[in-house]
C-alpha cells in the first residue's frame, strides 16, 4: 500500500508543473497532455460479496504528455496500476511507459514511430484505440506512413499490438486508402452530393505450430465502404471478409469471414432519423489466433445498441458477437415546437430508440459434420436468414421538456431483453426487464442547482428488482450527492441489499477531483459493445483528472 | 508527375503486400500422425487443465487435449485442477465439490484462480510471458516440449504404487534416474493423485462435446484429488545432476477418500526445478494407474 500510494502521488505531482519546465529544456514548441489517477481503498462486505485485497487500496493512474514543434511531435504515456482495480485484468499490475511516439508530418506525409492508434473505416478490419474506463487498449507498436494527394489519403503500417506490457505474437501489415470524390474530380467540386470511397486491406502474420490442425500463417482481410452525403440526407455502408482464420474464438473453423454495415440518416430541424442494420458472420479478427476474451483484437465490431448513461438503463448492456450477429438499430427525435399544447412554453423532445440483435442462420455442411466442428468449414449461412436465437433487443423512449426557466424534467421508458449465455457466458435464465426513469432538475439560482434522479428496473430474472435514487446540489465548480440503490432480490437466489453511496468532487479550469464513500454493484461496464465486468466494492474511492 | 509518379509506386507496393499477405489453407484441414510414440522411456509432459464444471467452455477444451492425447499417446500427463468462480458448488446437480487444497494452491500461484476458464499450463513454463495458456494455444505449447525437444527425457520417473485396501491407503515409490547431464539447482519431485470417470453434471455451449446447456452425466477425466507429498513436492536434490545417478523417495498411507474408486486411480509425479531461471519448470512427468 505503502508503494502503492507513493507511485500515485509522484504521478499526481508530475502532472502539475511539469509544462513550464519542458518549455524550457526542450527551447520552444508546445507541451500538452492529461493525467488520471483513480484509487480505491476496499473494504470486505460479504452482504455484496465484496472483498478486501491484501493492498487495502488499488491504483489505476496514468500521465501522458505530447510535445509538437513545427512539423515534429513526440509523445509519451506513464501508466500505473499498482495493483489495478477490482474488475480490471491481472495482467495490467505494473508500470512503465506504455505508448511513447515520434512523429513528423507535412501536408502531404504523415509518418509514425513507436506506438499509434488507427482506424480503417468503421474499424471493421482494423481499429486500434485506448478504453481507460474499460482497461482496454491495443494500439499498435511499429510503423506507419500516410500520404496525401488531391482528394486521396493513403496509410500503411506495419506493427505489433500492445498486449499488456508486451507485444502480441502477431506481426500487423495493413494498407488503407480514402478517397473523396468531389475533391479528386473537378467538376464535382461543387455538386451537392459528397461521395468517399475507401478500400482497406489488413493481414495478420503469426507463426504456427500446432500439432492438429494445418494453420495459415498469413491471414487477410479486406473491406470496401462508401459514404454519400446529399442536404438532409446521408447513406454509409462497408462490407468486408475475411479468409480462412481457424482461432480459438471460432472453434478453429476455416470458413471465411464476413461483415456488412449500413446506415440511413435524415436529419432536419428538430426531426432526426436513422436506421442502421449490419449482419457479422466469423469475423474475429485478432492478432494472436489463440487470445479471446478482450485479447489482441484486430478488428473491431461494434455494437449496434444505444450506450445508455443511467445506471439501470445500463445494467443490460449488449457485448458485441463478432462471430456471429444479425442487428437493426432506429432512431427518431423529434422536437415538438414551442408554445403548443404538447410543446409547452419552451418545447419538448421526444427520443425514440429501437435495437435488436439475433444470431446469423447457420446449417450443417454436411451429415456427418456438425455445426461449428473443429477442423471443418464450421457451418453454411444463408446470408438473409435470421438465426433462432435471439441476444438482445432494446426499446427506449425519452421525453425532455423544460418547464420553466428552472425546471427540466427527463422522462424515460425502457423494455430490454439480455440473453445471459451469450452476454455474460452462463447460463439462462434470460432478462426481461422493464426500467423507468424520472430525471429533474432545478437550477433554484445562476450555477447552483439541484438534480434527482429516480430509476426503477423490474423483472422477475437474474437478481430481480432494483430501484435508485440520486439527489446532487452543484454549486459552481463544486458538486456532491447521494445515491441510495436497493435491490429488492428474488427469495431463495439473491437476497436484498443495500447500495448507498455517496460523493463529491470540486472542477476547477481543466482539473476535476472527486472523491466517493460506499457501497458498488456489481455489474458489467460496455463501451462500444466491448464488456468488462466489475466485482462488487465496499469504500472510499478517489479520481483525479486534469489536462494542460 | 512527381505526385503521380511517388502515387503509383504506393499503389505498386501495395498490391505486392497484398498478394503476399494471405495464405489460404485447402481441406483436409488437419494434420494426418505419425504413430504415437511408443515405450515409456520418453519425454512426456505435465498439462494442467484449469477447469470446472460449471464453465461453458471447458468440456471443448477437454476435447482439444484429447485430440492432442491421440497424437501424443500417454506423453501428455493429465491434471485437471477444479478451481475459482466455476468450480463452486452450487444447487444439484453442480452440488459435487471437485476443489481441492493443492488446485486452489496451483491455480493461485500462477494465475488461474482469476482467470477466465478453460486455461491450460504446460510444464509450468512461460509462454509468450505467462504461464496460462488458451485453449487454442494448446496444441503448440504442446508441439514445442514434445516435437521440438529430443525425444528422450533429462530425467526418466519410474512410478511403483500399491494399495492397502485394508485402511484405504496408497504406498508409492517414485524412482528417478539421470539421462543427460542437468545444470546446478534444486530439484524437487512432485507426486500426486488423479481420479478419471467421475460422472457428475457439467456445463457445455459445444453441441460437438455432448448436450447443450449441460451433461448431466458426464465423464470427468485426471480430476485433482491431492498431493501426496505436499503441494510443492519435496527437494530430491540440489546441485548439478549426473546422467546415471538416481534418486528414489518413497511416500506411505496416503488415505483415499470413501466415494474415490481405487480402479479410477492415478498416480502423477513430476520433476520440476526449485530455484534459478528456470523456477517452477517441469522437467519430466509420469502417469500411472493405481491398479
Amino acid at each position: 500500500m505503502k508503494n502503492s500510494l507513493r507511485a500515485f502521488l509522484i504521478v499526481a505531482i508530475m502532472s502539475f508543473g511539469s509544462k513550464a519546465i519542458l518549455a524550457q529544456v526542450l527551447g520552444g514548441g508546445e507541451v500538452h497532455g492529461s493525467f488520471q489517477a483513480d484509487a480505491q481503498y476496499y473494504k470486505k462486505d460479504s452482504t455484496i460479496g465484496a472483498d478486501a485485497i491484501p493492498q487495502k487500496m488499488a491504483v489505476n493512474a496514468f500521465f501522458e504528455m505530447r510535445y509538437t514543434n513545427k512539423n515534429f511531435e513526440a509523445g509519451m504515456r506513464y501508466e500505473l496500476f499498482m495493483p489495478p482495480l477490482q474488475g480490471y485484468d491481472s495482467r495490467w499490475k505494473g508500470n512503465g511507459f506504455g505508448y511513447r511516439f515520434l512523429r513528423y508530418r507535412n501536408k502531404q506525409i504523415d509518418i509514425t514511430a513507436g506506438n499509434f492508434y488507427e482506424q480503417f473505416g468503421t474499424g471493421m478490419i482494423l481499429r486500434s484505440y485506448q478504453e481507460w474506463n474499460l482497461g482496454f487498449d491495443n494500439s499498435l507498436d511499429g510503423v506507419r506512413v500516410k500520404y496525401k494527394v488531391k482528394g486521396i489519403t493513403l496509410t500503411a503500417l506495419a506493427a505489433k499490438q500492445r498486449y499488456y506490457w508486451s507485444l502480441g505474437p502477431g506481426l500487423i501489415r495493413g494498407i488503407d486508402g480514402q478517397l473523396s470524390v468531389n475533391d479528386l474530380i473537378d467538376k464535382w467540386a461543387d455538386a451537392k452530393t459528397r461521395v468517399f470511397l475507401g478500400y482497406s486491406f489488413v493481414s495478420r502474420f503469426q507463426t504456427a505450430q500446432d500439432p492438429i490442425f494445418k494453420l495459415p500463417e498469413n491471414v487477410a482481410a479486406q473491406a470496401a465502404r462508401i459514404e454519400l452525403y446529399r442536404g438532409k440526407y446521408n447513406f454509409k455502408m462497408e462490407v468486408g471478409t475475411k479468409i480462412n482464420d481457424p482461432n480459438a474464438s471460432n472453434s478453429m473453423i476455416y470458413k471465411s469471414g464476413n461483415a456488412v454495415m449500413a446506415e440511413f440518416g435524415y436529419s432536419k430541424r428538430g426531426l432526426g432519423f436513422s436506421i442502421q442494420a449490419e449482419r457479422v458472420d466469423n469475423m474475429d479478427f485478432r492478432s494472436n489466433r489463440n487470445s479471446t476474451g478482450f485479447d489482441l483484437p484486430v478488428g473491431y465490431i461494434p455494437a449496434m445498441t444505444r450506450q445508455h448513461a443511467y445506471s439501470l438503463a445500463a445494467m443490460y448492456p449488449y457485448a458485441s458477437q463478432a462471430n456471429g450477429q444479425m442487428g437493426l438499430q432506429t432512431t427518431l427525435i423529434y422536437k415538438l415546437k414551442k408554445k403548443t399544447l404538447l410543446g409547452g412554453k419552451y418545447g419538448t423532445s421526444v427520443n425514440i430508440n429501437y435495437s435488436i440483435s439475433n444470431s446469423i442462420n447457420k446449417s450443417k455442411i454436411n451429415d456427418s459434420t456438425a455445426i461449428g466442428q473443429a477442423g471443418t468449414l464450421g457451418y453454411k449461412s444463408d446470408f438473409f436468414k435470421l438465426g433462432d436465437e435471439k441476444y438482445f433487443s432494446d426499446f427506449n423512449i425519452k421525453i425532455h421538456r423544460k418547464l420553466s426557466r428552472k425546471w427540466n424534467v427527463s422522462l424515460m421508458y425502457m423494455n430490454v431483453f439480455y440473453n445471459m449465455l451469450i452476454n455474460e457466458g452462463h447460463a439462462v435464465p434470460n432478462v426481461k426487464a422493464n426500467i423507468g426513469i424520472a430525471d429533474i432538475w432545478w437550477k433554484f439560482k445562476p450555477y447552483n442547482s439541484l438534480h434527482l434522479e429516480l430509476q426503477s428496473l423490474f423483472t422477475k430474472q437474474d437478481q430481480g428488482n432494483w430501484s435508485s435514487a440520486m439527489l446532487e446540489y452543484n454549486n459552481h465548480g463544486f458538486f456532491a450527492a447521494a445515491i441510495l440503490l436497493y435491490n429488492q432480490g428474488i427469495t431463495g437466489q439473491y437476497a436484498s441489499a443495500y447500495y448507498p453511496y455517496a460523493t463529491m468532487g470540486y472542477t476547477h479550469s481543466a482539473t476535476r477531483i472527486t472523491l466517493g464513500y460506499g457501497r458498488q454493484r456489481e455489474g458489467i461496464v460496455c463501451v462500444g459493445g466491448v464488456c468488462r465486468a466489475v466485482p462488487a466494492s465496499n469504500g472510499l474511492s478517489l479520481s483525479i483528472n486534469s489536462s494542460f | 508527375m512527381k505526385n503521380r509518379l511517388k502515387y503509383v509506386l504506393f499503389i505498386a507496393i501495395s498490391c505486392l503486400f497484398v498478394l503476399a499477405s494471405c495464405d489460404k489453407v485447402e481441406a483436409p484441414y488437419m494434420k494426418q500422425h505419425a504413430p504415437v510414440v511408443k515405450g515409456d522411456t520418453v519425454r512426456k509432459l505435465l498439462f494442467e487443465d484449469f477447469t470446472g464444471h460449471e464453465c461453458v467452455n471447458c468440456p471443448t477444451a477437454h476435447k482439444t487435449i484429447e485430440d492432442l492425447q491421440k497424437v501424443y499417446g500417454d506423453r501428455i500427463v493429465v491434471m485437471a485442477e477444479h478451481v475459482g468462480f466455476f468450480a463452486r458448488p452450487k444447487a444439484a446437480p453442480y452440488n459435487y465439490d471437485f476443489r481441492t487444497a493443492a488446485g486452489h494452491a496451483i491455480a493461485t500461484t500462477f494465475g488461474a484462480i482469476s482467470a477466465p476458464l478453460p486455461k491450460g499450463m504446460v510444464n509450468r513454463k512461460k509462454q509468450n510471458g505467462g504461464y496460462l495458456l488458451d485453449r487454442a494455444a494448446f496444441g503448440t505449447a504442446v508441439s514445442l516440449v514434445l516435437d521440438s525437444l529430443p525425444k528422450r527425457p533429462d530425467i526418466y520417473i519410474e512410478l511403483n504404487p500399491s494399495y492397502n485396501s485394508a485402511d484405504s491407503s496408497i504406498d508409492v515409490e517414485v524412482k528417478m534416474t539421470v539421462l543427460s547431464n542437468m545444470p546446478a539447482a534444486k530439484y524437487k519431485v512432485s507426486v500426486m493423485l488423479t481420479e478419471s470417470d467421475i460422472i457428475q453434471a457439467q456445463k457445455n455451449n459445444n453441441a460437438v462435446v455432448g448436450s447443450v446447456p449441460e451433461i448431466l452425466n458426464y465423464n470427468h477425466k485426471h480430476v485433482l484429488r491431492g498431493a501426496i507429498n505436499t503441494i510443492w513436492g519435496e527437494e530430491f536434490a540440489n546441485g548439478s545432476l549426473s546422467k546415471g545417478q538416481y534418486f528414489i523417495k518413497t511416500y506411505s498411507s496416503y488415505k483415499i477418500a470413501k466415494d474415490w474408486k481405487p480402479s479410477n486411480l492415478s498416480i502423477v509425479a513430476f520433476v520440476y526445478y526449485a530455484n534459478g531461471t528456470n523456477d517452477k519448470m517441469v522437467i519430466q512427468a509420469q502417469n500411472k494407474k493405481l491398479l
